[in-house]
């Protein structure tokens, strides 16, 4: 009879815990680092829709989209019904922000501050909020021995190339970013900015190219399509006059990956130093 | 199309006819976009919260539902109307003041003044004084957008004014300079401004109608009310300038006190208007066309139909803004183009046929 007893308490906590997998979490994501963070702690599968900047893990893409920056809505986002929403400082109109929390709904917001402490930072946040703090130190554990590396790798190597990082949108629209930009990952990758004294991003001046001098240029996948490939980026005045433009040292990285300062980012600084550096 | 011309056109409806048709007609938008967003609210749900709210039945509802009413859906619509009808009469005031249908309330410079004003909190707080709080910056935005629209105001009235009196051909081509000099001001902060403001200064340029909270509701209120009602008194003064300034002078308007009250009520709504919502395009040009085409051209029915008509379009417009890419949104001033630049052109065209331009 005992034995029945706890068999059967055995069973009702084993249909407790199944009931509770079951109902899973409801997570709606704004912001692309955040969403990749959700994805590398397990919980993919738990996103019911994100921003228009989530395009990674691809099945992202294919999920209800709650829009870009001042076009998100509160009542949009309501309307999702999540249990948690994990929203970038600054993504999100503060007002929206307001509403939200008045609605009761769980917010998360974490900072994107693109540098490395901020990174590690907000994966803890968020792998608290999503009760998967174990998960979470083993991806800073993670990312971290990859940087360190990555740094060995960049103190073995002589050379420190020059990068201009260009935000192109079609060949009259293009912006150098300096500065306090997410591009600053390229000084993880043993990389100087062409461009130091640049605050944030600036238009693109030809006499300041050629002065800059950059060795290589690195631009969005997207960007650098917008202006019709390498061939297409040589016809921008003055670029192919630099030591990139002579040498067609002109790369295209994913936009998102680059600047998002997510978990990827130990790969795609890898991924620029290994592109960058003869000596490796 | 010469408003002189028709004004002498028999009325085909009267005054109060007029009223209380757009009346009703806001009053059924208004009521139907409560239940419309993408959150789901029945009639039932909506009718148990206000009931509730006003304290006669116990309804049963969730918090969010309530939320989603009474402090996104409600204050939004409320703003929305006060911003319409300020847009739409001011537009039907400034046209019938300079007798000019291409007038816009953007033309006395308050718009870009305004826009102005917003970009030196966006930026310039931001480059002299540090970095402020967002919740700071929102609360910033509107007096200095509304200084800057009354400043650009001014400065076209000064302009404009020739030998003591207020002409308008200069005082149209006052605003227009003012309005380059604006223009070329913000241009300037663009090239300074970094990514993050400059997004925030596009979006403010479209118009934006999610930002509306009770508070704000009540800080436009009383304004725009008090602007609406006193553009509302100058009908009769705007029906004898319809006949000419001259003519007007002659039957006792005291003209120089129209304009300036005119232009100065026009500024303080439209100014308040910008200021907390952003520039919504083609408003205050297209709606009265369409009362003067639909209803008739007589000012006392022009101006009263044209503020409810601004606030009925716009309702309509927010909820296009609101729901087609459900659940995120669209900027407003997209949508009032998207629906204000085609009827435009169909004006332009019948006016053409009709030999009007």
């Amino acid at each position: 009879m005992k034995k029945i007893l706890e068999i059967r308490a055995v069973l009702i906590l084993l249909g407790l815990t199944l009931v509770i997998q079951v109902r899973a979490q409801r997570i709606v994501t704004a912001g692309s680092s955040s969403t990749e963070i959700v994805c590398r702690l397990g919980m993919c599968d738990s996103i019911v829709a994100t921003d228009r900047t989530s395009l990674y893990p691809p099945q992202m893409q294919s999920l209800p989209s709650i829009g870009y920056r001042s076009s998100i809505s509160a009542e949009g986002l309501i309307s999702l019904n999540p249990d948690i929403i994990i929203l970038e400082k600054g993504y999100v109109k503060e007002v929206i922000v307001e509403q939200l929390k008045n609605a009761g709904k769980r917010l998360v917001v974490v900072e994107n501050e693109s540098n490395l402490e901020n990174t590690m930072e907000r994966i803890r946040t968020i792998a608290e909020a999503l009760n998967k703090k174990e998960e979470g130190e083993a991806l800073v554990a993670e990312m971290q021995a990859k940087l360190e590396a990555l740094a060995k790798k960049v103190e073995a190597s002589t050379e420190r190339p020059k990068v201009l990082c260009v935000y192109a949108r079609g060949a009259g629209n293009l912006q150098v970013a300096g500065r306090n930009t997410g591009f600053m990952v390229i000084e993880l990758a043993g990389t100087k900015n062409a461009v130091p004294e640049i605050d944030g991003y600036k238009p693109l001046n030809a006499e300041s190219l050629i002065n800059a001098n950059p060795d290589y240029i690195i631009f969005f996948e997207s960007g650098l399509r917008s202006l019709g490939g390498i061939e297409g980026a040589l016809k921008v005045p003055g670029l192919a006059q630099t030591t990139a433009g002579k040498k067609r040292q002109i790369l295209a990285i994913d936009g998102v990956k680059l600047t998002n300062w997510g978990p990827r980012l130990p790969d795609v600084a890898l991924e620029i130093f290994e592109m960058t550096h003869t000596d490796h | 199309m010469n408003v002189s011309i028709n004004i002498l056109q028999a009325k085909r409806l009267t005054r109060s006819t007029a009223v209380i048709m757009l009346s009703l007609l806001l009053l059924i938008l208004f009521v139907v976009s409560l239940s419309i967003g993408s959150v789901e609210l029945g009639a039932k749900d909506i009718g148990n919260i206000l009931f509730d709210k006003l304290g006669i039945v116990n309804g049963d509802y969730s918090l969010t539902q309530s939320v989603v009413l009474m402090d996104i859906r409600l204050p939004r619509l409320v703003f929305t109307v006060l911003i319409g009808a300020s847009l739409g009469v001011s537009g039907a005031a400034l046209q019938g003041l300079f007798r000019n249908p291409l007038v816009e309330p953007g033309i006395i410079g308050v718009s870009s003044g305004a826009a102005l004003g917003a970009f030196v909190v966006i930026l310039g707080f931001t480059s002299f004084i540090g970095d402020l709080p967002e919740s700071y910056k929102v609360w910033l935005l509107p007096p200095f957008a509304f200084l800057g629209g009354m400043t650009a105001t001014f400065l076209t009235l000064r302009l404009g004014n020739y030998q003591g009196k207020v002409r308008t051909t200069i005082l149209i081509l006052a605003g227009v300079a003012i309005t380059a000099l604006a223009n070329a001001m913000i241009g300037l902060g663009i090239f300074y401004a970094d990514d993050q403001q400059l997004r925030t200064f596009t979006f403010w340029t479209l118009g934006d109608l999610s930002v509306a909270t009770w508070n704000k509701t009540y800080i436009i209120f009383i304004p725009i009310v008090v602007s609406i009602l006193g553009l509302n008194q100058q009908s009769k003064a705007l029906n004898a300038i319809a006949l000419g300034e001259a003519e007007a002078f002659h039957s006792g308007v005291n003209v120089e006190r129209v304009k300036r009250f005119i232009v100065f009520l026009s500024a303080l709504c439209v100014g308040i208007a910008v200021s907390f919502a952003g520039i919504v395009a083609f408003i205050g040009l297209v709606i009265p066309h369409i009362v003067r085409m639909v209803f008739s051209s007589d000012h006392r029915i022009v101006i009263p139909a044209s503020a409810l008509g601004g606030a009925a379009l716009l309702i309509f417009a927010d909820v296009i803004a609101r729901t087609v890419v459900s659940p995120s949104e669209l900027p407003i001033g997209i949508v009032t183009a998207g629906i204000g630049t085609p009827f435009f052109i169909y004006l332009l065209m019948i006016a053409k046929r009709k030999n009007l331009v």
